[in-house]
């Protein structure tokens, strides 16, 4: 099973590892979702058959054309519509990516990138200058592609229209978008870490306010950390990939894009400390307690001295998400517990039925209250 | 009983290594725990590291550093040492992980 191509399952709404493209109840179409480095893209391919070999193609901006984006209400929009010719028996499971980008590297002031197909043997050898343009390329799959695009149409849109069609071309040659995943350039430096000296292909964004901290200002890394929006083009300048980072940590999109739009219970309910801890200090904990006690009850049970035995906190909401046993109802205890080494804060779930801020900490390493006593903290 | 706490880690001395602890792809680059969202390990500098029934146990002859790249680094002297993972509550589980 190629890792860059996986299938919708027949539902069209979840994703299975199914090796062939699957039959869409919704839309009546086959339905094929390409994966960028392990992640889904935001666009799908479908296709249905015209005749023996013909197929008609689109590529859609979303998952689904008949449904709406993965964060809210993210409009579909129809990127390419041609018709596809596939010749000698192939079936349609060969339109397939070509390979991953395995190995990047720096030649004599140039960028040099390889791709891999899985058994090793190169499939494209792509050379960039010093500003990032391409020089040189080499596609050793093309040969044996046995497809072709036989006629090719765009309509609804003629804004896409007018920034396709110069390009259309250079797209052709190199799959007519079904490998646009592997088209992906970025520019690393020797530790793996996206370059950021002049923005071409890979930038981030400065934590702006409060309120929105992914308004796009020049940035990188903040105390060697990256921070900010991440964006990965493709070598036509698309951004085909953004990702989130609060100091380090990874936020899915609709966290990062509007923190303040997180819910209580949303926040109880993420399984990841770091992801709860960026989303907390992203909206702040002062506007999460107040929420908290907005909502239902909040009390500060015990706050021991140690900022690091932290500090015991039960909220009472009115329906609490995940509550398994009727006593848990309504009580979320938390503790609230300062790094060994950095000054930053972490909230703990822990048992409803704590009385100290030092007996919750001890729990979290399966100790008694008088069992927990760390000669060195880091 | 001594104890050491590294991030989410707290390191404790045993008498022994429990018998049947094995190495796996992890601890044999002398990963303790690792982060799934940030990428950051607690590695160990030298000694030997082990893992039996979801718990690690590591042994060292020599004076070892346990390291990550956002808590200070603590030495250990030779011995043996069992490690024992922060966890958190959950009404659907009882005690789970602290993942980060």
């Amino acid at each position: 099973m190629d890792k860059n191509f996986v299938v919708a399952s027949k539902e069209g709404s979840s994703y299975s590892d199914d090796a062939e493209p699957t039959h869409c109840n919704m839309c009546k179409w086959d339905l094929v979702v390409p994966y960028i480095e392990g992640r889904k893209m935001d666009r799908v391919c479908r296709y249905k058959q015209l005749k023996r070999g013909v197929y008609l193609v689109e590529v859609w901006d979303t998952y689904h054309p008949l449904r709406p984006g993965r964060y809210g209400n993210q409009r579909s929009v129809l990127r390419a519509r041609y018709q596809l010719k596939v010749f000698k028996n192939g079936p349609i499971k060969n339109l397939k990516p070509i390979g991953r980008c395995e190995q990047y590297y720096w030649k004599g002031g140039l960028r040099h990138l390889k791709v891999f197909s899985e058994d090793g043997t190169t499939l494209k050898d792509v050379t960039l200058d010093s500003k990032g343009r391409l020089k040189t390329y080499t596609d050793s799959t093309r040969g044996e592609f046995n497809q072709r695009i036989v006629s090719y149409s765009y309509d609804e849109d003629k804004r896409i229209l007018r920034r396709w069609r110069g390009r259309y071309e250079d797209w052709r040659a190199e799959g007519g978008g079904w490998n646009i995943p592997n088209e992906c350039i970025v520019r690393r430096n020797e530790n793996g870490m996206p370059l950021l000296d002049n923005g071409d292909f890979t930038e981030t964004a400065y934590s702006g306010t409060k309120a929105s901290p992914y308004k796009t200002r020049d940035i990188k890394y903040v105390a060697g950390r990256k921070h900010g929006v991440e964006r990965t083009y493709n070598k036509f300048g698309r951004v085909i990939l953004e990702e989130f980072f609060h100091h380090g940590t990874e936020l899915p999109r609709w966290m990062a894009i509007k923190p303040e739009d997180v819910t209580v219970n949303e926040i109880l309910d993420e399984g990841n400390a770091e992801v709860r801890r960026a989303i907390l200090e992203l909206q702040g904990y002062e506007v999460f307690l107040a929420r908290c006690e907005a909502a239902g009850q909040l009390r500060v049970v015990d706050q021991d001295p140690d900022d690091k035995v932290g500090t015991l906190i039960h909220i009472d909401l009115p329906k609490l998400v995940g509550a398994a046993r009727s006593s848990d109802t309504n009580r979320v205890s938390l503790l609230r517990v300062k790094d060994g080494t950095l000054p930053k804060h972490y909230v703990l779930r822990v048992p409803p039925h704590m009385k100290t801020a030092r007996q919750a900490n001890a729990w979290t390493w399966g100790l008694k209250e008088n069992q927990y006593t760390p000669a060195i903290e880091r | 009983m001594e104890q050491y706490r590294h991030g989410d880690l707290l390191i404790m001395p045993v008498d022994s290594i429990p018998k049947g602890a094995k190495q796996t792809e992890k601890s044999k680059q002398r990963i303790l725990a690792y982060g799934e969202v940030t990428g950051h390990a607690h590695r160990l500098s030298a000694g030997t590291v082990t893992e039996l029934g979801g718990e690690t146990f590591f042994t060292t002859t020599v004076e070892t550093t346990l390291t990550h790249d956002e808590h200070g680094p603590i030495v250990f002297k030779p011995g043996n040492y069992r490690v024992v993972h922060q966890k958190e509550y959950s009404p659907d589980y009882g005690s789970i992980r602290v993942a980060d």
